[in-house]
């Protein structure tokens, strides 16, 4: 049994207003070349100024997962020629990234995994190609916009681990805000480099570079699709070429781009365009500041402190948004349990059903949490405290003017619950016949329904159920 | 002097060829470079000296604040100007990938 390592490289697109070098706007958009300057086509005579909110939000990334942060920013060039890039080099950091030396925690199943950040650093997307049966089509749009790189250690050792990271990372970005990561947009790419190993070998075996794959279950099927092909070549006793290949999605293979010895020199060195800037410590600490608990630790503290179950709280902490309304609800004063189950069967069930975001909901946690707490405290059936919620969502009301409105506070008085009891047992004499003679105690239900019938569904169904067998049984004693 | 087939060799990795002309040029270029590179070398000491990058420090180099500036962005007909051939907006080139 062979050892899989995997390493990955992963793109993911800044959100900022304008682009990494230059002010032109870095907005995603279908018509070509609309959003071009000088500095993203590498015209002669630009010069090229660092954003400071990429910067910011490369730091702030680094910071979140817990890598160094450097004390100034430096930018170097990656010299090669493609068609995708007008200047013949490409922006990005070596000499001294925005991160090094990190780590994201994550759960696989129910373990939790470390991957090991090697480093982060920021640099500038590309133009966008777009390959036709005997030509290509370039847009520089694209050009310059920020993309962050985050590359781990060979320390991923399944395509599970490698997909559940990504999930994990792609959490981090949202949580930050720093990126939409929406990978229908190519805002998330990924190159896999993974390679096998026999059991107990140290040195790592000969591997092999996937570039540029574009969704979470396409790097799945690429590693399933390397590990059983180079398994295969090694069964034959043969080796494994170090080289780069291209996955396609169509047929789920992966093919051969090209091999290590034609790969190019980059020639990195110093952009002398760009002078260094310094860090400081109160940046630093102001970006620090603005990074809030990250869904790992949102989930830990649920399922620790809270006694959620891993599954819930996997659900409550998928959108920062969703996690913070949950809190919310808790901090009106719903328990932890009656909040999540509301949230997650009613509130996530409702933003489904509507196809709506959290911003354009109606219900508040407010609003939920005082219609909990009632269902909670027995002042509110269940189902009612539901169908309340629905319409509330439904009509854009307040849920308690609602309840107010059609007097369905549960009723508890005893006195009251009786009466409806004995008005039943009075007008269905054959059931009562039924229970008293024959013994048939699960007629008491039949009684209950009745109850809450009369009572328009208010009465407390356990009050009802005690009401109704405490006639019954005199009756059996006449 | 640098070989023509090392220049050609440099070149084709950089996926671009010139012609003999321009070839002889870059080998007279080459010959000044390396020629300073060798005067460099014989330079003792050097090998725990930090390159400099920067002739001195930017004590005020900033970073730009995130605006965008309109009038910096190019119009469509001036970004495909410097292209023979364009569809649709687009720069048109031969086929990059099989």
């Amino acid at each position: 049994m062979r050892k899989v390592v995997i390493g990955l490289e992963v793109h993911c697109e800044v959100m900022t207003h304008s682009k990494n070098f230059s002010a032109s706007p870095n907005e995603y958009t279908m018509t070509p070349n609309i959003h071009v300057s000088p500095v993203d086509l590498g015209l002669p005579g630009i010069l090229p100024v660092a954003n400071k909110e990429a910067v910011r939000k490369a730091l702030k990334t680094a910071m979140a997962l817990h890598c160094e942060n450097p004390d100034e920013v430096i930018f170097d060039r990656k010299n090669y020629f493609y068609p995708d890039l007008p200047k013949g080099y490409q922006i990005t950091q070596v000499t001294k990234p925005c991160g090094v030396r990190g780590y994201l925690d994550f759960y696989v199943e129910d373990k939790v995994k470390r991957v090991e950040i090697h480093q982060l650093h920021l640099e500038e997307d590309t133009a966008s190609l777009e390959h036709y049966n005997n030509f290509s089509l370039i847009d520089y749009n694209r050009s310059g916009i920020p993309l962050m790189e985050i590359v781990t250690e060979p320390c991923i050792e399944s395509s599970d681990e490698a997909v559940a990271f990504l999930e994990t990372l792609r959490s981090v970005f949202l949580y930050l805000e720093v990126s939409e990561a929406a990978s229908d947009k190519g805002q998330m790419r990924c190159d896999v480099n993974i390679s096998l190993k026999e059991e107990g070998e140290t040195k790592l075996g000969t591997k092999v570079e996937m570039k540029n794959i574009n969704s979470f279950s396409n790097v799945h099927d690429a590693i399933e699709y390397e590990i059983k092909r180079q398994n295969e070549v090694l069964d034959h006793g043969e080796k494994v070429v170090q080289e780069t290949r291209r996955f396609d999605d169509t047929t789920g293979k992966t093919f051969s781009m090209r091999e290590k010895v034609d790969a190019i020199d980059y020639k990195y060195f110093v952009e002398p365009n760009i002078p260094p800037v310094k860090i400081t410590k109160e940046f630093l600490e102001e970006i620090r500041q603005e990074i809030p608990p990250l869904a790992f630790s949102r989930m830990n503290k649920y399922m620790e402190e809270y006694g959620l179950s891993r599954y819930d709280a996997t659900i409550l902490v998928k959108e920062k948004k969703i996690s913070d309304y949950f809190e919310e609800v808790i901090k009106n004063g719903a328990s932890y349990k009656s909040a999540s189950s509301w949230v997650i069967s009613l509130v996530l069930a409702s933003l489904n059903k509507l196809e709506i975001s959290l911003e354009e909901f109606f219900l508040t946690p407010k609003m939920l949490a005082d219609v909990i707490n009632l269902v909670d405290n027995n002042k509110l059936s269940m189902d009612h405290g539901k169908k309340i919620i629905y319409q509330a969502i439904k009509e854009k009301r307040n849920p308690i003017e609602i309840i107010e409105e059609n007097h369905l506070e549960k009723i508890e008085d005893q006195n009251v619950i009786l009466n409806y009891a004995q008005e039943a047992i009075e007008e269905n004499p054959e059931q009562v016949r039924q229970y008293v003679e024959e013994g048939k105690d699960y007629i008491a239900n039949f009684f209950v329904g009745k109850v809450m019938q009369k009572s328009r569904r208010q009465a407390d169904p356990k009050i009802a159920l005690e009401m109704i067998k405490q006639e019954l049984e005199k009756r059996k004693n006449r | 002097m640098i070989e023509k087939e090392y220049l050609k060799k440099l070149a084709g990795k950089l996926m671009f060829d010139m012609n003999d002309e321009e070839y002889e040029t870059l080998q007279k270029e080459f010959d000044v470079i390396l020629k300073n590179m060798d005067r460099i070398a014989q330079i003792p000491d050097l090998k725990n000296v930090t390159p400099m990058t920067f002739p001195y420090v930017h004590e005020t180099a900033k970073l730009r604040e995130d605006k965008v500036e309109e009038d910096v962005v190019l119009s469509v007909g001036n970004v495909l100007k410097n292209s023979k051939h364009n569809v649709h907006d687009q720069v048109k080139l031969p086929k990059v990938v099989e």
